[in-house]
C-alpha cells in the first residue's frame, strides 16, 4: 500500500519534475507481469521498469530485513495509505526489500540519494525537486 | 565524482564506481523489453524512484 500511495503522489507531481527538467522513472522489483496492474492502480503512465534480479537494490545498498519493517513509522504510514484507499493486495516483490530515490544525470553525475530506512520512509517531494534544480 | 551528504545522521553516499556498476544493470518493462540503466540518464536528468514492491 505504501508504494502505490508513493507513486500516485509522485504521479500527481509529474509537471513539477518537468519544470526542473527532470524525468520521473519508477523501478520496482517484482516480476514484469505486476507492472500493468500497478499502472492501473496508481494511474502512473510514465517510465516504469522492474529489476526482478534485485541487483540494483544490492548495488545501492538498500536495506533488507525485518528490522527495517517494524516500528511505529511504517505502521503510521500504512494507516495513512489505508485511509486514502491504497490497500495493499498481497505483496508483489520481496516483502523485506526497502527502496530509495536517486537523482542522476545528464551523464554519470549523482545529485541526490535517499535510502529508505524503513517502510514508509520517503523523502519529501520538495527535497527531491531542490536536488533537481541544482 | 563522489557524492555524499548527511541526513538525520545517516550517511548517504554513492561513489563513481558504484554509479557505473549501477548503470551497467538491465531493467525490464511490462513487455519484457530490456533497458540498460545508464541509457536513462545519458542525455537527461532522471529521478529514479526504487519502490519496495508493486503491491
Amino acid at each position: 500500500m505504501i508504494s502505490r500511495r508513493q507513486v500516485a503522489d509522485l504521479s500527481n507531481n509529474i509537471t513539477a519534475f518537468q519544470r526542473v527538467n527532470a524525468q520521473l522513472v519508477v523501478i520496482g522489483n517484482g516480476p514484469a507481469k505486476f507492472i500493468l496492474p500497478f499502472r492501473e492502480a496508481t494511474r502512473y503512465t510514465g517510465p516504469l521498469y522492474t529489476d526482478p534480479t534485485l541487483k540494483t537494490h544490492g548495488i545501492l545498498g538498500f536495506k533488507k530485513g525485518l528490522a527495517s519493517l517494524v516500528g511505529l513509522d511504517p505502521l503510521k504510514a500504512g494507516m495513512r495509505a489505508l485511509g486514502t484507499g491504497y490497500l495493499q493486495k498481497g505483496v508483489q516483490g520481496p516483502p523485506l526489500q526497502q527502496g530509495g530515490v536517486l537523482v542522476v544525470g545528464p551523464g554519470n553525475i549523482v545529485h541526490y540519494v535517499h535510502r529508505s530506512q524503513k517502510a514508509g520512509d520517503h523523502p519529501p517531494l520538495e527535497e527531491i525537486l531542490q536536488a533537481c534544480a541544482v | 565524482m563522489a557524492f555524499s551528504y548527511n541526513l538525520k545522521g545517516i550517511m548517504m553516499h554513492i561513489d563513481s564506481q558504484t554509479l557505473k556498476e549501477l548503470g551497467r544493470q538491465n531493467l525490464v518493462d511490462e513487455k519484457e523489453r530490456s533497458k540498460r540503466l545508464s541509457e536513462l540518464w545519458k542525455n537527461k536528468r532522471v529521478v529514479l524512484v526504487f519502490i519496495r514492491h508493486f503491491g
